[in-house]
């Protein structure tokens, strides 16, 4: 375990280090993830009886975005298409342990990034937050981080099969954008929607870190949200490893 | 005009030879699309209005972003996509050496059939709009609406190129991702943003050119001057993107020098 979590430690850093030089994209990026929050921001911020706490939830919002953000579809399906996972199948550790550097790199490089545009957002709405709901939320990012990674790095690997991964990943990208608290928060949803979102993935990867940074959730409604993301982390790993196994028994590369 | 209709006949022939493919752009588009307009019945489950604009309006906005964005899409994506890494490696040698204009080789000459698909989605939720708003628009405003988007368009080809250019100067700068960030900001009336937002989304980066004013000229009718400011923006956006186009090709030298 020690040697895993070493391994992955240094992918990091060696990531870290090779997106260094890619900072004005990465600020694109940025920027990216957050135009999805900031569109539902401005909408409701014209809607009378969205709450007081809009402001605060959209950028939390938009914090969470920067933080799971995943980017699969174009960093390991991509190497399954030019070949280049033959090379991460010769090395002797878990396959999974590139993707998931190069993921956290890339998060890690778009939250510093994206703090300038945090503060801009902050002075510009006037939020505010407790520091304990902070905490409380802090697992729920986590969660929303591994939760995120799962589905875009399983979905990714529909190009072992087709090479219309972009059309698979951005499919999910909509049910994220919709029922993920992007597009609405969730207490605004009108009934059944509500609690559909409730009940799916979605919300737990980017709206329900959000309701809690700001504190709107009753105990039962935050122990209800972590029992979905914990279950769904262990679905959507369960469908990654299963979807691994399939995939690469199909994958053939040059000279295999 | 016929350089265009060979380059779109050749893609669309190999487009067709995969119709799995099809069905997938076909799927996302729809999907898409449903959800953009599940977002405004979201909204306006909570209200009437949102900054003047009632269901039934926001409803041709929206289809009247897809189908620019179809068209977009279709005509103008594949070319751009790849045109700082065209400009970046030297591939950009090919378009120059053609008797024909390298700035509409180089961002129009491929295409992506398929995506007329969300385009043709974008008309049907314009007609449900228009249903859900009781109103038959005038045949000078439906024309009004042809040119204003045509003119979105125009501004979206500007902008991409534009940004795409820059690449002449600094090679390592790809904006793509930042235009269509900043092309989603179209989903919606300019009026929802603040007073220097609107003004920026309406002179630096017309967004409201691309989608708020055709959708507001089918929905209440043209309006002349908003007509007049449009085809100038437009004007001035591809005057300005071919000055850029022509000042790079000046700092261009190619792969092989």
């Amino acid at each position: 375990m020690r040697r895993i979590v070493r391994l992955v430690r240094l992918e990091i850093w060696r990531q870290i280090i090779g997106w260094s030089g890619a900072w004005w994209f990465l600020v694109t990026l940025v920027i990216g993830q957050a135009v999805a929050p900031l569109l539902g921001l401005f909408v409701w911020l014209h809607v009378p009886g969205a709450g007081a706490q809009i402001g605060s939830y959209y950028l939390a919002v938009i914090c969470v975005a920067l933080m799971t953000a995943s980017f699969e579809n174009h960093t390991f399906a991509q190497a399954i298409y030019s070949g280049e996972v033959a090379a991460a199948l010769l090395r002797p550790q878990a396959p999974v342990i590139g993707p998931l550097g190069e993921n956290v790199a890339i998060r890690l490089w778009m939250v510093l990034l994206g703090i300038p545009l945090v503060a801009l957002v902050a002075v510009a709405v006037g939020v505010s937050f407790a520091p304990l709901a902070l905490l409380a939320a802090l697992p729920a990012v986590i969660l929303a981080a591994a939760l995120r990674f799962l589905f875009v790095w399983t979905l990714a690997m529909a190009a072992f099969w087709t090479e219309r991964v972009h059309a698979v990943v951005a499919f999910g990208g909509v049910l994220i954008l919709l029922l993920g608290g992007s597009a609405a928060p969730n207490a605004l949803l009108p009934d059944p929607l509500r609690t559909i979102a409730q009940l799916l993935p979605f919300r737990s990867m980017l709206g329900f870190p959000a309701e809690l940074a700001v504190g709107t959730l009753t105990s039962a409604d935050m122990a209800a949200g972590y029992a979905i993301s914990m279950f769904w982390t262990a679905v959507l790993g369960c469908c990654a490893i299963g979807a691994w196994r399939l995939g690469i028994r199909r994958y053939s590369t040059v000279g295999a | 005009m016929r350089l265009l209709g060979t380059a779109f006949s050749l893609s669309l022939r190999r487009a067709l030879a995969y119709r799995t493919n099809l069905f997938f752009d076909a799927l996302l588009a729809l999907v898409e699309l449903a959800a953009s307009v599940a977002a405004v019945g979201i909204v306006f489950a909570r209200t009437g209005l949102l900054a003047g604009w009632s269901a039934g309006q926001m409803l041709a906005l929206v289809g009247t972003f897809a189908f620019i964005t179809g068209l977009r899409a279709t005509f103008l994506d594949p070319s751009l996509a790849d045109l700082s890494q065209q400009i970046r490696d030297g591939r950009l040698d090919t378009y120059l050496l053609q008797p024909a204009s390298s700035v509409l080789l180089a961002t129009t000459a491929r295409h992506a059939p398929l995506a007329l698909v969300q385009s043709l989605l974008g008309i049907g939720v314009i007609i449900f709009g228009l249903h859900e708003l009781a109103v038959v628009p005038s045949p000078l405003a439906v024309g009004g609406w042809a040119v204003l988007a045509l003119t979105g368009l125009l501004i979206g080809w500007a902008t991409s190129v534009g940004l795409a250019s820059l690449a002449f100067w600094a090679p390592r700068l790809s904006l793509g991702v930042l235009h269509g960030a900043a092309w989603e900001l179209g989903r919606y009336p300019v009026d929802i943003y603040g007073r220097w937002l609107r003004r920026l989304l309406t002179f630096a980066f017309p967004v409201a050119a691309v989608t708020t004013w055709p959708a507001q000229t089918l929905t209440r009718g043209p309006d002349l001057s908003t007509l007049l400011t449009a085809v100038l923006l437009g004007s001035v956006f591809a005057a300005g993107t071919l000055l850029l186009w022509r000042r790079g090709l000046r700092r261009y030298t190619g792969a092989t020098s």
